[in-house]
């Protein structure tokens, strides 16, 4: 398969693989200037469409019209199957949470698992995170480092010179 | 100006009868918008309704039961005017042009006032009878691809794409401003849309709700602020989502290029949240952002 | 299903009201929506029969290029399901007609095609295939063939009047028997002076006739229709509710209920209360 580039503003290259929808690849009609249909003339655009038989999850059937030639279709995740849709429900399968990257790291390393540390919701003030930086910043300065209280934090903005 | 004797405008030059002088001859003017295209007999076809079966145009519409139309005309409709119902609600107006005044004869044909406010004119909102119970109309499926500005062959897999996922012939979108940086120039392709209606509508609802939503690990809801005050409401599907559709994902190497989509529900609801209720009751969960 | 406009509308309805102070009372009308698609009555069906197939002959020719590559075992056994149509020769003569062959379809007739199967039936399989397959019932093999189940229930069967699955097409509704009739649960309120809301009233009562597990979904606090019990001094107001999941399970063991049929409820309720409420009951 080809592919182009194309740099984007964020420098990252996105490539197109271009196999059957591609470029030079799709020919919309055979002939070179496509044939004018006149007006009044032109018939309705109905794509071949095929009765598919979907089962879902909890075994329910539903036809649906799909341009895809499959003749018949079995969901294992669906609405049926989903959290969202039966809030109701405790059987329910809340995901699996044991195959992303992160999650098979920290299997693979539990041993060196340590408590996350866990701020109550209701205590996190605006002000809170701007203390708990200070304090990180004094440690990094040295013994006879003190804290200065007490003044205005500089504002840049109201003090710009136009 | 002659004393005014009314000539009408014969086809024949005989048989008007009136004093020496200079003639006046009324114009008459078309006061029906005529088509004159579908008066030559080579388009007579075009006169024909789309939805009769003489015409060439013609496509079929009730080609099977309609779930989600029946569920709404049995079910829904009368939960709706119940849910909906206030009692003593009196229509809400919207903002109007306003008239400048009566007092002075300068006033009177004056172009009117702009609306408060927002300055556009605004609809009223009536409270839900049996008549206007908010129902969905259609569906706006957009996708705008800004890399089909520089390879033009783009559009044709975006307007793909959403011909497959409903079964409705995509159109082309072409960019309506020019914007250098970005090498938008107006009339430039970018892009497909389409609009779905019917059965196509309550199928692609269906398909959403069952089958492509429920598979979207990061899904919580639309969102609540979502909605353009007057009853639509959009959301977006990314690309990686797309491939949820039964008809992408069996043959997901036809697609290698999919396009992220704006959703647009829209619906005969005057307020957002008239348009979320029936949306939720169609099976669209929706969450708070905050 | 007609508006809310009650009982203005209709001619003839005369209610004697008592001058005493009638109580307050919450009626429910708890229904299971329809769980499949409606029944089609014949026209119904007839009519879209014909247009299916209008639509079917008016469908554009199937794109076989685009979903089944040159050279692939998927394209090898598509060709072998549907085979060429017969080509157009000016030497031969057609009785039927002749072939208007476009892109390897005839354009006089509807396309017609028949899919590779994604399952395998029972005669294709070979004897030793069939034997495993009947000595290990794997439930979960993604290559079975869909059948839907029936739309028939066995609560359809015997006829089993206070099963929730019966009739899926059409909506149920909750009766209780009252000493010798039928009626839609009413609650009363427990006392003038405690002032309760309606759909609290409903949901409390239903909780204590029906048990704690019961799904429900209440679709408005205002209710939908207002009647006048004479008999019982008691005005009934009436909140619509549906139930989603769950089961009515009788408290008491005397208390007998039934889920029925608009029509079922004709023949269970008494003549006139039914037929002030026949409005609010759903056809399907």
């Amino acid at each position: 398969m080809f592919g182009t580039k194309l740099e984007t503003t964020a420098s990252v290259v996105k490539t197109f693989t271009r196999n059957i929808s591609g470029k030079g690849h799709v020919h919309l009609s055979n002939r070179r200037v496509m044939r004018k249909i006149e007006m009044g003339k032109a018939r309705p655009a109905i794509f071949y469409q095929f009765d598919t038989l979907v089962e879902l999850s909890d075994g329910s059937v539903i036809r649906r019209r799909s341009q895809a030639p499959k003749d018949e279709i079995r969901m294992i995740t669906d609405q049926r199957n989903s959290e969202l849709w039966n809030p109701n429900r405790s059987d329910l399968f809340t995901g699996d949470l044991s195959t992303g990257k992160i999650s098979k790291f920290k299997q693979r390393f539990a041993a060196f698992e340590t408590e996350p540390e866990t701020i109550p919701k209701e205590e996190v003030k605006s002000d809170e995170p701007r203390a708990k930086k200070v304090d990180d910043l004094i440690e990094m300065m040295g013994h006879n480092a003190q804290e200065i209280k007490g003044g205005v934090l500089y504002d840049k903005k109201k003090n710009r010179r136009r | 100006m002659s004393i005014a004797r009314q000539f009408v405008r014969q086809f024949s030059s005989t048989g008007v009868v009136g004093k020496p002088g200079y003639s006046t001859v009324e114009p008459v003017h078309h006061l029906v918008n005529i088509r004159k295209a579908a008066l030559k007999p080579k388009y007579q076809g075009l006169l024909i309704p789309k939805d009769d079966i003489r015409s060439v145009g013609f496509k079929p519409t009730e080609i099977d039961q309609d779930r989600v139309a029946e569920y709404y005309q049995n079910t829904l409709k009368s939960d709706l005017l119940l849910h909906n119902y206030e009692h003593g609600a009196q229509v809400i107006e919207g903002e109007k042009k306003r008239s400048w005044g009566t007092d002075s004869p300068y006033k009177l044909y004056r172009n009117l006032k702009k609306a408060k406010r927002v300055g556009r004119a605004t609809r009223d909102i009536h409270p839900i009878k049996h008549d206007n119970v908010p129902q969905l109309e259609s569906i706006y499926i957009q996708s705008y691809n800004k890399w089909a500005l520089e390879e033009s062959w783009l559009n044709i897999s975006t307007r793909l794409q959403l011909s497959q996922i409903t079964n409705v012939k995509a159109k082309q979108i072409y960019a309506k401003a020019n914007i250098l940086p970005w090498r938008l120039r107006e009339g430039k392709p970018c892009g497909a849309k389409v609009e779905i209606k019917g059965i196509d509508m309550s199928q692609f609802i269906t398909t959403l709700t069952e089958l492509v939503l429920p598979r979207i690990r990061t899904f919580k809801g639309i969102k609540n602020t979502s909605g353009d005050s007057n009853g639509n409401i959009t959301f977006g599907l990314d690309p990686d989502n797309l491939k949820y559709f039964p008809e992408i994902e069996s043959f997901q190497d036809l697609f290698p290029n999919l396009n992220g989509v704006h959703i647009t529900f829209k619906t005969t609801a005057r307020t957002d949240e008239q348009a979320r209720t029936l949306l939720s009751a169609l099976g669209l969960p929706f969450y708070d952002p905050n | 299903m007609r508006g809310l406009s009650g009982n203005l509308s209709r001619v003839g309805l005369v209610r004697a009201y008592s001058t005493a102070n009638p109580t307050v009372s919450s009626t429910l009308i708890l229904s299971r929506n329809p769980v499949i698609t409606a029944d089609v009555p014949k026209f119904e069906a007839q009519y879209y029969k014909y247009q299916n197939e209008l639509w079917r002959r008016l469908m554009w020719t199937f794109p076989k290029w685009f979903y089944f590559r040159e050279g692939t075992l998927a394209e090898q056994r598509f060709r072998q399901l549907n085979k060429d149509p017969v080509a157009d020769n000016p030497n031969i003569e057609f009785p039927r007609g002749r072939p208007q062959i476009r892109h390897k379809r005839d354009r006089r007739f509807k396309q017609e095609l028949k899919l590779p199967k994604t399952y395998k039936e029972a005669d294709e399989l070979e004897p030793a295939e069939l034997e495993q397959a009947q000595d290990t019932i794997t439930e979960d093999d993604l290559a079975r063939k869909i059948v839907p189940n029936s739309r028939t229930t066995k609560a359809d069967q015997e006829n089993d009047l206070t099963s929730l699955e019966r009739k899926l097409s059409r909506t149920l509704y909750l009766t209780i028997q009252n000493g010798s009739t039928w009626i839609l649960p009413n609650f009363p309120e427990p006392s003038s002076e405690q002032v309760t809301a309606l759909h609290t009233l409903a949901e409390e009562g239903l909780y204590k006739i029906g048990g704690e597990k019961i799904n429900y979904f209440n679709v408005s606090n205002t209710p939908c229709h207002v009647y006048n019990n004479s008999k019982d001094n008691k005005k009934e107001y009436f909140i619509k509710s549906h139930i989603l999941s769950g089961d009515f399970q009788p408290q008491d063991k005397s208390m007998k209920f039934l889920w029925l049929t608009k029509e079922e409820l004709k023949t269970h309720l008494d003549k006139e209360y039914y037929q002030d409420i026949e409005h609010l009951l759903s056809e399907i």
